[in-house]
């Protein structure tokens, strides 16, 4: 029980990231449709391999203590393990998946092209997105190990497995055996890329110095790249036969890889948020979700792909929830960050205040301007409106000041009904209360000024506190059991009142 | 019923929530504010379970069955 304890307490991010890497690899690129993916043996087989894969490359980078550099070549030798060692598509010309690549750049009983392309894709897309995927919804997790010494042992004898026997089951059913002398190499270069990621520096993507983009900037490029990359290895092929064509695509390839890479590496990653992070991870994916539904109709495929449409959809809602969760915790930092530096009372200077507000969030600075377009339309309405409109824009502004004060003498309020002797329920419905008789006092005040007419409950404002009351009373009453449930920000109070205040017009 | 706040209907009236929060914003932020430090000791003493998430949007929401007395009265009217 113990270990099972111990295995379901390690394994909650080790978990999502074993399912998600095949799902991503495999279901979301169209290797494996949906009927394919989804069939048990198949699942089975997938989730082993590539679950596994991700999670030992994932802990061998974090107890090695290294970065992104480690983590691509841990990718690259996956991709060598999977693609060169077990299925063998490195030198099998008839593989399924390989087209046209299984003589374009073929030599030595190698097909070249297919190999880099493959290798770079398992390193970024199989292993390195989705663990940043990971990584970015358990942000607390980050740094740490995810599996215990024990489950990262029975990890890698499931990942040697499934490997072994993936290699068997696919030779026999092709009846494929790659050339020795050539998969013995390519065994080599998969330990000496592990060996490389050992000794990789771990501040390989930290030391560029050029000021930090936007995150849509980084998604850009990784977007164009994943095109590029597309166009490289998936198009040119097509169109390129002259002689050293293959030589040509494999240098235009790793001139993208490098060169996305190098150019990536010149900027500050020190400085970057989760947003960067996300924004490049989004940019990989986008391409595999907008080709989703074009793959379920594509008349030219030899599986089923029924289903594409509906992955690429989930995938896009997921990568959204992502995103916002993302967005909202670094918003909530930044909070907690200007709300230490910048506190805002109407003691502060003017240059404090501009400050306070520049540094809100983007939906605050929304809302920003939408209060204050909602605040010039009820001046507009009290110089230019009819006696109803007069009476609630002087209401609101009254209302609102109203508020303002009670804010600035916050201090000398709650010190005062300190004093009082009351159970604190009874002090916040009496003051809920006096707050409604006030609000509905001004309201029948301006109407009778401005004679307009049914905006109070009553003309008689006896009647009209005897008809409002029990609703604030117990609108208070239920607020202070609200209140001791959660603790409030005074925005989201407000907020509050809006939606009830909104709530009641609209019933 | 008359001028131009009346003639909006339901979902034109969501535009000008700001107005719905700046008048309910005395009711709200009287008792609150002059409770401020009870409340939070309430929380951090005696140790009261704060909701989140989903949760804490239906117990925000609670306030409004206050609305129960005159949907009520009519029924009753309406009877």
């Amino acid at each position: 029980m113990g270990l099972i304890r111990r295995l379901q307490l390690s394994f909650s991010p080790a978990l999502v990231l074993f399912f998600l890497s095949p799902m991503i690899a495999e279901l979301l690129s169209g290797s494996s449709p949906p009927v394919e993916f989804f069939n048990p043996l198949s699942f089975i087989m997938l989730i082993s391999l590539y679950g596994s894969g991700a999670i030992i490359m994932r802990e061998l980078k974090i107890r090695w203590k290294k970065g992104i550099g480690s983590l691509l070549l841990l990718g690259a030798a996956y991709g060598i393990i999977e693609e060169g060692l077990m299925v063998a598509s490195f030198f099998n010309p008839n593989w399924p998946d390989v087209g046209i690549l299984g003589v374009f750049g073929r030599w030595l009983d190698v097909n070249w092209v297919w190999a880099l392309e493959l290798t770079v894709y398992h390193a970024v897309v199989s292993i390195v997105v989705p663990i940043f995927l990971v990584e970015l919804a358990y942000p607390e997790l980050r740094s740490k190990s995810w599996v215990s010494n024990k489950a990262l042992k029975f990890l890698i004898s499931l990942f040697v497995g499934v490997v072994c026997m993936g290699f068997i089951l696919v030779s026999v059913s092709f009846d494929y055996w790659p050339p020795l002398l050539q998969y013995v190499l390519m065994f080599l270069l998969a330990v000496l890329l592990i060996y490389l990621a050992y000794k990789f520096p771990a501040n390989w993507a930290r030391v560029g110095s050029k000021p930090l983009r936007s995150p849509l900037f980084f998604g850009l490029i990784s977007l164009l790249s994943m095109v590029a990359g597309a166009i490289i290895f998936g198009i040119l092929p097509y169109f390129m036969h002259f002689q050293f064509s293959p030589v040509i695509v494999i240098f235009l390839g790793l001139l993208l890889i490098f060169g996305v890479l190098g150019f990536i590496r010149r900027y500050n990653w020190r400085e970057a948020t989760d947003l960067h992070k996300f924004a490049l991870v989004a940019g990989i994916l986008l391409p595999f979700i907008a080709i989703a539904p074009l793959q379920e109709f594509d008349p030219n495929r030899t599986d089923n792909p029924v289903g594409m449409s509906f992955v690429g959809l989930i995938s896009l809602v997921l990568l959204i929830l992502l995103g916002w969760k993302v967005k909202k915790r670094i918003n909530s930092d930044m909070r907690s960050q200007y709300k230490t530096k910048f506190k805002f009372n109407l003691s502060s200077s003017v240059f404090d205040r501009v400050l306070c507000i520049l540094s809100l969030p983007r939906i605050m600075k929304v809302f920003a301007v939408w209060f204050l377009a909602i605040l010039i339309l009820t001046v507009h309405w009290i110089f230019n409106g009819g006696a109803n409109d007069r009476t609630i824009g002087f209401s609101s502004l009254i209302c609102g000041f109203s508020s303002l004060f009670i804010w600035r003498f916050r201090a000398q309020l709650e010190s005062r009904v300190n004093r009082w002797r009351w159970r604190p329920k009874t002090k916040f419905i009496f003051l809920g209360g006096i707050g409604a008789l006030w609000v509905e006092f001004v309201f029948w005040l301006f109407e009778r000024i401005f004679n307009a007419s049914s905006i109070a409950a009553s003309s008689n404002l006896l009647l009209d506190w005897l008809i409002t009351m029990p609703w604030y009373l117990m609108m208070t009453y239920l607020l202070w059991y609200v209140v001791n449930k959660y603790l409030f920000s005074i925005f989201e109070l407000l907020l509050l009142g809006g939606f009830m205040s909104f709530g009641l017009m609209v019933f | 019923m008359k001028g131009k706040l009346f003639s909006l209907d339901s979902l034109l009236l969501l535009l000008v929530f700001p107005l719905f929060m700046i008048v309910y914003s005395p009711i709200l932020l009287f008792p609150n504010l002059a409770l401020r430090h009870e409340i939070t000791t309430r929380h951090v003493k005696s140790q009261l379970i704060t909701v989140s998430g989903f949760k804490g949007f239906f117990y925000a929401m609670l306030p409004l069955l206050g609305l129960i007395p005159y949907f009520l009265t009519f029924v009753f009217l309406m009877d």
